[in-house]
């Protein structure tokens, strides 16, 4: 919503670092200097997946960057490219100034749900060749 | 030297989301709700036309009931064709050693004077058959009491030795029904999944699954050779011969597979008895088909190692192997659990467990994923 957007102030760093502390404690705080948060850990979204390790990068009122660090992300042995990544290879995870994540949210409740669930679509399309997941394509949109 | 000692057993790790995958497997395999009516309707049809008051069958008292995978709930999809083919029992009140292929042509013949079923009919050895195109093949195989054994015993014609063999499809689906209950019922109720069971598996147990997973790999494996095939009624009695209890699909079929090499002798054959009819070898084909015999071996050996290693892949490799285990309707599973998940999603009733773990169980500790919409190329 744009007035939620507008009018919420943003959540305090601190309590970004307790909201994670809480809820994904595997994933721990790495560092945390001049106002750049990171964390790191494992997240694995089925028993039958691989175990990811991922980096959260988290700047105040700024996107929060979600990288893949282990097992490296590859494109589909058919040729395809990996769906939804920003082109510094940070995935793409919400429609951005839809509101659906604004710095009043809790990265531990938007960022990290939605990380293992797409890692969940990427291990599914790398099986079936189909991205299930949905999602806007704006660029592959364009070259059809 | 037995080649028992070939296989370590070590137990088999269960992974939920492996064993959806292979339970959607065989809901995709299986007839659905609505074709298993139509069957049935289409048979109870049958039956009211041999026994309507101007059948020659009228006065034998004829009934139909279904025998083989459509009563004990293994029915699986033959890879290179639509239909299934479905067994019928035709109870006969025929006490007298009539002679069998007379029997069988006065099935045919009432069953070709009917104007829809007459272009259908198609003489079998044992049976008369009922081509549905695009449903189901209908055989119907006559039956009399065997008073002899009494009870569920029954004789059936065989055209080709123009004689009377002893059968047991109420006696075997008891037998299997009884194995199928050694599940655990307290276990499975207090197992937490992360999805709810797919949907027409509701009411199937573990040994159901794993004869179905069963036939379809053999219907794969022997897809260049189906002379060598192993037939279905012996893998089926094999699967309930060697099944324990197991809850899981993987965890059975492997403890099912590890058991039957186990007791593979190392001089001779193994003899797959009728358990209904324990005179009756069921396997008596491998007798005069070694190669058969020696093929259905091996593909156990291999079976074992590939249900070894899936156990412990990933999901990319897990479905490759999936693929060439079952064939393409492992990745289609596969597609039916992520419409699970998305329709979840969907209906906000999707959550991640502390370790990132994805699940349909809310419960504390467990976080919604909240509405988003995946971005960019």
């Amino acid at each position: 919503m744009g007035s939620k957007y507008l009018r919420q102030p943003p959540m305090p760093v601190a309590q970004q670092i307790a909201r994670m502390r809480n809820l994904f404690p595997s994933l721990a705080m790495t560092s945390w200097h001049s106002g750049l948060i990171r964390w790191s850990g494992e997240l694995r979204p089925t028993d039958m997946s691989d175990r990811y390790l991922v980096a959260i990068e988290y700047r105040l009122k700024h996107r929060p960057k979600v990288y893949v660090l282990t097992p490296e992300l590859r494109n589909h042995e058919n040729g395809e490219e990996i769906h939804h990544l920003f082109p510094d290879g940070t995935l793409c995870l919400y429609l951005t100034n839809s509101g659906e994540w604004t710095s009043s949210d809790a990265i531990a409740e938007t960022t990290v749900p939605w990380t293992s669930l797409w890692l969940y679509h990427y291990e599914v399309w790398h099986a079936t060749g189909e991205w299930m997941g949905g999602g806007v394509h704006p660029r592959r949109r364009k070259n059809r | 030297m037995s080649t028992a000692f070939l296989t370590p057993m070590l137990p088999t790790q269960s992974s939920t989301w492996l064993d959806d995958i292979l339970i959607r497997i065989c809901v995709l395999l299986q007839l659905t709700r609505t074709q298993h009516e139509e069957a049935e309707q289409h048979y109870l049809s049958v039956a009211e036309w041999l026994g309507a008051p101007a059948s020659p069958i009228t006065a034998l008292r004829p009934e139909i009931y279904p025998q083989g995978s459509l009563r004990i709930g293994t029915t699986v999809r033959p890879w290179w064709r639509e239909e299934y083919d479905l067994d019928l029992v035709l109870w006969l009140a025929l006490y007298h050693n009539a002679n069998p292929i007379e029997v069988l042509n006065l099935v045919e013949r009432r069953l070709r004077d009917h104007g829809t079923y007459a272009p259908m009919v198609e003489r079998k050895n044992r049976c008369i058959r009922l081509n549905f195109a695009k449903q189901f093949h209908l055989d119907i195989l006559p039956a009399r009491p065997d008073l002899r054994f009494g009870g569920t015993h029954v004789l059936v014609p065989d055209r080709a030795a123009a004689d009377w063999k002893e059968s047991n499809p109420k006696g075997y689906a008891g037998w299997f029904e009884s194995r199928g209950e050694l599940q655990a019922e307290e276990a499975k109720r207090a197992a937490v999944e992360p999805l709810p069971p797919p949907e027409g598996a509701e009411d199937k147990n573990t040994l159901q699954l794993s004869v179905q997973l069963l036939k379809r790999g053999r219907d794969i494996r022997f897809a260049s050779t189906p002379d060598l095939a192993p037939i279905s009624i012996v893998l089926t009695t094999l699967a309930g011969t060697n099944y324990a209890g197991e809850l899981h699909p993987l965890q059975a079929l492997h403890a099912i597979v590890q058991r039957i090499i186990g007791s593979i002798p190392s001089a001779g054959r193994l003899v797959v008895c009728n358990p209904a009819n324990p005179h009756e070898d069921l396997s008596e084909r491998w007798d005069e088909n070694q190669e058969a015999y020696r093929s259905f071996v091996s593909w156990m050996i291999e079976l074992e190692s590939e249900l070894a290693a899936l156990q412990h892949l990933a999901m990319p490799d897990a479905s490759k192997r999936l693929e060439k285990l079952f064939g393409e309707v492992a990745p289609r599973a596969i597609r039916a659990q992520a419409e699970t998940v998305e329709k979840a999603r969907g209906s906000s009733q999707l959550g991640v467990t502390r370790t990132g773990a994805i699940t349909t169980a809310v419960s504390s500790g467990v976080v919604s994923v909240k509405r988003n919409t995946f971005y960019g190329k």
